[in-house]
């Protein structure tokens, strides 16, 4: 292993290949910080660059313009609640309101450094156990991911307040209800489409998280007055104390291990890792904003890193993105596999060298912009509404072209407002949108495989950890409503 | 009062969406599976629907009240989008985003020409350049 290392490092570290990992970063990051483009899109049109690069340096910057992509999506999320991809969703959640709060030049420092962080603690994970998680991910399958999801969808509403409970699974089954909408992946059966072909596919996630994030963020904006002017980004905000980072680093590192290991599941990906990374952070650590910032953006940068080992060592691709990119390697004539390890060490080390590399330009990139970026929010409402109410519609339409959407985008922003204005919490109902389709699609499979009978779900360890857990989480209530009565 | 309509009104798309749900069509085969087309929907509506019902035998939680000006103010946003969205196929994107956003920054209240017509003309410029120019992504007409 030391000298497929060795090798990575003399591959990643020539001048050319440094200058690929620089592009892809900043590519990256400028590509997902807009509306509705996100890692995926960033791949697809970073490919004909691609072409003209050796197979080395092609992946090398593929994989820059991946993470890039990630953290630039945590930008809009952070200063305009819009978060453009769906794994820096939970980011918005504590980022927004610290923003708010004239802090976001403190939110944006922390979460470019913890990517920086969850990156590089991913690289340095992948380099590792490469090999053995490839193993353990082979072991997770239909039945296992059902118990995952449950457990996710369960968590968000169970570790909600107890006053929130009830609204949070109000949410998360209109969530569930709107990812039920097109054709059905199994059976190939049309649902609640009204026969409108605009339907067939289902709603596009960019519309989902626009309407119900940035444009009911602008419509709340002008029902209410104006807030208060915030002050400019100083220097002092981007470093980060002693004391800040202390309290930090554990946060980071448990963030980064649930997003290395959630990340190598194929399916799972960067999303689930930051919704886990948050839910997580809000009950065991100390619950503050900066926790919640630090948490999903070092798991959804961790798992990014960990979607490549089932693509580097099986030849899997877990995600869409990862599709996206073994669809570059086979164009190269590279087959993803074991067999790459062994034949092709220089290209397989080498991608994993320049995620080291990568991360190191994604901050030194990212850390001196955040001023400029911040100032965005200084903007007065009456140009700034318009400009994210702009910026949502031309995001959905690029990512669609299709009139109808707006429309849908619309009826859903105006129903989001009504639910946030009771304070009804709008991420279960993302939660339960993006991972609707997963849920069906692994709970049919799952029946599949056990052919009627249910006894050879007895025989799989990981079903039946999972299993444990999803009842212990279930109980939760019962034993906090039981403590109370004690009390 | 308003939240108890918007129960109301979660309470009768729970319902119309059960009632869809149990007439998806499904064929022989599909039908007969323990989890078809229909289960996990049909289930997600009952759901919802009795969550509903709790919370309407609840107490309403405390809203922040709202000046009538500001709702109309969002009615005319509102109607701005859908004329957005109307103009379009027919009117240039770019130049149908400048209006929308010169027309909406005047309809909240801002009346310095300057930053209006800057915003107006620079984002439908830069999205231009930066998309269609830059990324070489095509719109139909």
């Amino acid at each position: 292993m030391l000298e497929g290392i060795i090798t990575g490092f003399s591959t990643a570290f020539t001048l050319a290949n440094v200058g690929w990992v620089l592009f892809g970063c900043l590519a990256g990051t400028l590509i997902g910080m807009l509306p509705g483009l996100g890692p995926i899109t960033a791949i697809a049109l970073m490919i004909p660059v691609s072409y003209s690069l050796d197979p080395a340096g092609g992946l090398i910057m593929m994989a820059g313009v991946y993470y890039g992509a990630v953290f630039g999506g945590s930008t809009s999320a952070i200063l305009i609640n819009a978060p453009g991809v769906a794994s820096t969703v939970a980011t918005s959640f504590d980022g927004y309101p610290m923003a708010r709060d004239g802090q976001a030049g403190r939110a944006l420092a922390i979460a470019a450094y913890a990517s920086f962080a969850g990156g590089t603690l991913g690289a340095v994970a992948l380099m590792l156990f490469a090999g053995y998680l490839a193993a353990l991910a082979l072991a997770f399958q239909s039945p296992e991911y059902t118990l995952l999801l449950l457990l996710a969808l369960s968590s968000v509403v169970v570790f909600a307040s107890s006053s929130a409970r009830l609204p949070s699974l109000v949410t998360l089954l209109i969530g569930l209800m709107l990812g039920t909408i097109g054709t059905d992946q199994l059976a190939g059966i049309p649902r609640f489409t009204f026969d409108r072909l605009d339907l067939a596919d289902g709603l596009n996630f960019v519309l989902v998280v626009m309407a119900t994030f940035a444009l009911a963020e602008a419509f709340r904006m002008v029902l209410q007055d104006d807030p208060p002017v915030l002050p400019d980004v100083s220097a002092k905000q981007l470093r980060l104390s002693l004391n800040r980072t202390r309290r930090l680093a554990p946060v980071v590192g448990r963030s980064s291990a649930i997003g290395f290991i959630t990340g190598v599941l194929p399916g799972a990906g960067a999303t689930l890792a930051s919704f886990f990374a948050y839910d997580v952070e809000k009950r065991v650590g100390d619950g503050s904003r900066e926790a919640g910032v630090a948490a999903p953006e070092s798991a959804n940068n961790a798992a990014s890193t960990g979607s490549f080992v089932p693509l580097l060592t099986l030849g899997i691709p877990g995600s869409g993105t990862t599709a996206v990119l073994l669809g570059v390697m086979l164009s190269y004539g590279l087959q993803p596999g074991p067999r790459l390890l062994s034949e092709q060490p220089e290209i397989f080390w080498g991608v994993i060298a320049s995620m080291y590399l990568g991360n190191l330009f994604l901050l030194a990139l990212n850390l001196p912009l955040i001023p400029l970026l911040a100032r965005l929010l200084r903007i007065r409402s009456t140009l700034l509404i318009p400009l994210i109410i702009g910026f949502s519609l031309i995001g959905v339409y690029l990512t669609t072209l299709n009139g109808f959407d707006l429309y849908l985008m619309l009826g859903l922003a105006l129903l989001a407002l009504a639910l946030r204005w009771f304070a009804f919490p709008l991420a279960p109902l993302l939660l339960g949108f993006i991972l609707s389709g997963l849920l069906e699609e692994n709970a049919r499979r799952t029946l599949f495989l056990a052919e009627g009978g249910f006894e050879m779900l007895l025989d799989r360890p990981a079903f039946l950890v999972l299993a444990i857990l999803l009842v212990l989480v279930w109980l939760v209530p019962l034993w906090q409503r039981f403590r109370a009565r004690q009390d | 009062m308003a939240y108890r309509l918007l129960l109301i009104g979660l309470l009768a798309v729970s319902v119309l969406y059960t009632l869809t749900a149990r007439h998806i069509p499904m064929d022989a085969w599909t039908a007969e599976e323990l989890i078809n087309a229909q289960t996990l929907p049909t289930v997600y509506g009952i759901l919802l629907a009795l969550t509903v019902l709790v919370l309407l035998f609840r107490t309403s939680p405390a809203a922040v009240g709202i000046a009538p000006g500001r709702v109309l103010r969002l009615a005319g946003i509102a109607g701005l989008v859908l004329a957005f969205v109307a103009a379009i196929s027919w009117l240039d994107l770019w130049l149908g985003l400048g209006i929308l956003l010169l027309v909406t920054a005047w309809w909240l209240g801002e009346r310095r020409w300057l930053p209006m017509l800057s915003l107006a003309v620079s984002v439908p410029l830069i999205g231009y350049l930066g998309i269609e120019v830059g990324l070489g992504v095509y719109l139909p007409d």
